[in-house]
């Protein structure tokens, strides 16, 4: 059965989305079946993104809509986020302040029940060890811009090993500036230098680790 | 003439021949001397950036050991005490907000907020004088008062400084080295214009759904301004093109329809106005312009020179080539983790597959930053030399 929520959002319609969501809160559905609706629209918006039917600003635009919602949602009804049981540190490295890469990366992991703990932007290498072992993440995405900046993220990959949690983690690395000579010598196990790439990485990963998703 | 000029009319004719798509008699070389020379001088960044004096020295030091055709300038993009004096909440400079040895970053805001728009298309000089500059700087909050007016004079007379000290600096060079500079005057895109410096980029990519029209009449009103911006900067110069950095018109920003509506439009007009006067654009063409490069084909010819920096060369070479002049070729991260070898290998096959017939200029694809490699940088100019003869 087509679902009227799920097509506006795949649509990116903000008003009808936002019509709808109220239209349902008054109709008693639960927040769980609300946000369930507007997570399958928006991997459909993941979906043709991949296929090059959707670009950046159409994936910015889900998120805002999606923002919305949440906040439409969130006086009415406790959020009771479905998790797939995998938690990822994420951050843009020391030095560099951009974050738009980062953010949608997070919002679309997020969508998928992923457990993502944002650091921000300029974090120090330390930092990501700290949350590592604080967390217990087994996925460490680390953001950078600035190719200046690429020596901090060979610093992370030292300072895990160092730390004994080299084992422990998978580190993502993704940016425009990231090629397989960054990659090598950063030390790290993946690079991306788009959202569909860095999609598809976390799936493999997912998939390396037996059990760990059930749902992405 | 003496000999150094004798090298500057060479060099000239080197460039100007390529930038009409013809054939000179070595392919032209671009290059900068860019952040990485901070390594190898025994500075800091912040002294690079704020020092224009001692920046300057050293580009005089090391210009005679170079051989190349087009200087793209010292690694002083900017002068911090300008926006110091005003308060400037848009950059953290090296020391100022950031490590004394990273570079500036840009602080992108809403400082244009959705409902400026009509003020804004209204007059946009006006609305930036009585909104955008106060919005901007700590020290403008309260145009008219005191330090509001103290803080305009010291930041235009540092700007007036600033263009004193780097003109004398670049005739200083070109009568000692011999060197053509790669262009003259600034400008942007207008939606870039738009996207960058006022509504910020999600701000901008939202406007797209939200407010479409608005979007499409501001960067009508800004097109104007960025036409004349590129030559008045100049001096009316039209020798030589006016660089345009050029953003969210990259893949993939915008999705197709979004492209040909609000991206291409006015940057089109923008070309043809320049073009109109005599000006051609230095296309700076950040990231991946691969999906655009048939609307781009729609141009008058010559009215661009096309960077090339992630766009796929060889489409670029088949689609523009002959009817555009092409810089580019070397990708910046081969300056960082390549060595010498590499370097040259890729200046030789870039030479092969987009120098042959001409209408071509040798440079890095983008800006190169602090991360570069001297030798790498220097195997570039050389193999350029060495394989470049036509």
């Amino acid at each position: 059965m087509e679902d009227e929520l799920q097509r506006a959002m795949a649509d990116l319609d903000e008003d009808e989305t936002l019509r709808l969501v109220e239209e349902r809160i008054l109709a008693g559905y639960s927040s769980v079946e609300i946000i369930e609706s507007c997570r399958r629209g928006v991997e459909i918006v993941g979906e043709k993104y991949s296929d090059s039917h959707y670009y950046l600003s159409d994936l910015i635009m889900s998120e805002e809509i999606l923002k919305e919602v949440m906040q439409a949602l969130e006086p009415h009804i406790p959020i009771n986020n479905s998790l797939n049981g995998v938690s990822i540190v994420m951050g843009t490295i020391e030095g560099d302040i951009h974050d738009l890469g980062k953010n949608i990366i997070i919002y679309l992991l997020r969508s998928s029940g992923f457990q993502v703990h944002d650091l921000g932007v300029d974090v120090r290498p330390e930092r990501f060890i700290q949350a590592v072992s604080e967390t217990k993440a087994s996925i460490l995405g680390i953001s950078v811009l600035l190719s200046f900046c690429i020596g901090s993220i060979k610093k992370v990959v030292d300072l895990l090993v160092d730390a004994g949690l080299r084992d422990q983690v998978k580190v993502v690395i993704g940016g425009y500036p990231v090629n397989q000579q960054v990659k090598e010598f950063t030390g790290a196990d993946f690079y991306a230098n788009d959202v569909t790439e860095a999609l598809r990485i976390y799936r493999q990963i997912l998939e390396l680790d037996e059990g760990m998703s059930k749902r992405f | 003439m003496n000999e150094k000029e004798m090298l500057y009319q060479k060099r000239l004719e080197r460039y100007t021949t390529a930038m009409d798509c013809g054939k000179p008699d070595m392919v032209p070389v671009a290059f900068g001397i860019g952040e990485w020379i901070v390594k190898y001088t025994g500075t800091t960044l912040q002294e690079i950036y704020y020092d224009l004096d001692k920046s300057n020295r050293i580009v005089s030091e090391m210009l005679p050991g170079l051989d190349f055709d087009i200087f793209k300038g010292g690694p002083s993009l900017w002068w911090p005490p300008m926006f110091d004096a005003l308060g400037s909440k848009l950059y953290k400079f090296p020391g100022m907000g950031v490590d004394e040895n990273s570079t500036f970053q840009f602080n992108e805001q809403e400082y244009m907020k959705a409902d400026d728009y009509d003020e804004f298309i209204a007059s946009p000089t006006e609305w930036l004088v009585n909104h955008y500059l106060p919005n901007i700087s700590t020290e403008l909050e309260n145009p008219g008062s005191y330090r509001s007016t103290i803080a305009l004079i010291k930041g235009a007379a540092a700007f007036a400084m600033q263009g004193g000290i780097m003109g004398a600096a670049w005739a200083k060079w070109t009568v000692e080295h011999g060197i053509v500079g790669q262009g003259t005057g600034f400008t942007k895109a207008p939606f870039d214009t738009l996207g960058d410096a006022l509504r910020g980029m999600k701000g901008v990519l939202l406007d797209l759904r939200r407010r479409p029209d608005k979007v499409l009449a501001a960067c009508d009103a800004i097109t104007p301004h960025n036409v004349n911006c590129s030559l008045a900067g100049a001096g009316a110069d039209t020798r030589f093109p006016c660089f345009a950095p050029l953003h969210r018109g990259a893949y993939p920003f915008l999705n197709p329809k979004q492209w040909d509506t609000f991206y291409w439009p006015s940057l089109k007009a923008t070309i043809e106005g320049m073009w109109a006067k005599g000006k051609r654009m230095l296309f700076y063409a950040e990231g991946d312009w691969t999906p655009y490069l048939e609307k781009i084909a729609e141009l008058p010819d010559k009215s661009i020179i096309f960077q090339i920096d992630t766009t796929d060369p060889k489409k670029a070479k088949e689609i523009l080539g002959g009817r555009f002049c092409l810089q580019g070729g070397v990708p910046t991260t081969l300056l960082t983790y390549g060595t010498p070898e590499k370097v040259k290998e890729h200046v030789k096959r870039t030479f092969d597959e987009l120098a042959c017939d001409g209408g071509f200029i040798l440079d890095t694809g983008g800006v190169v930053m602090g991360d570069a490699k001297k030798e790498n940088a220097l195997a570039m100019i050389e193999a350029a030399r060495e394989y470049g003869v036509y």
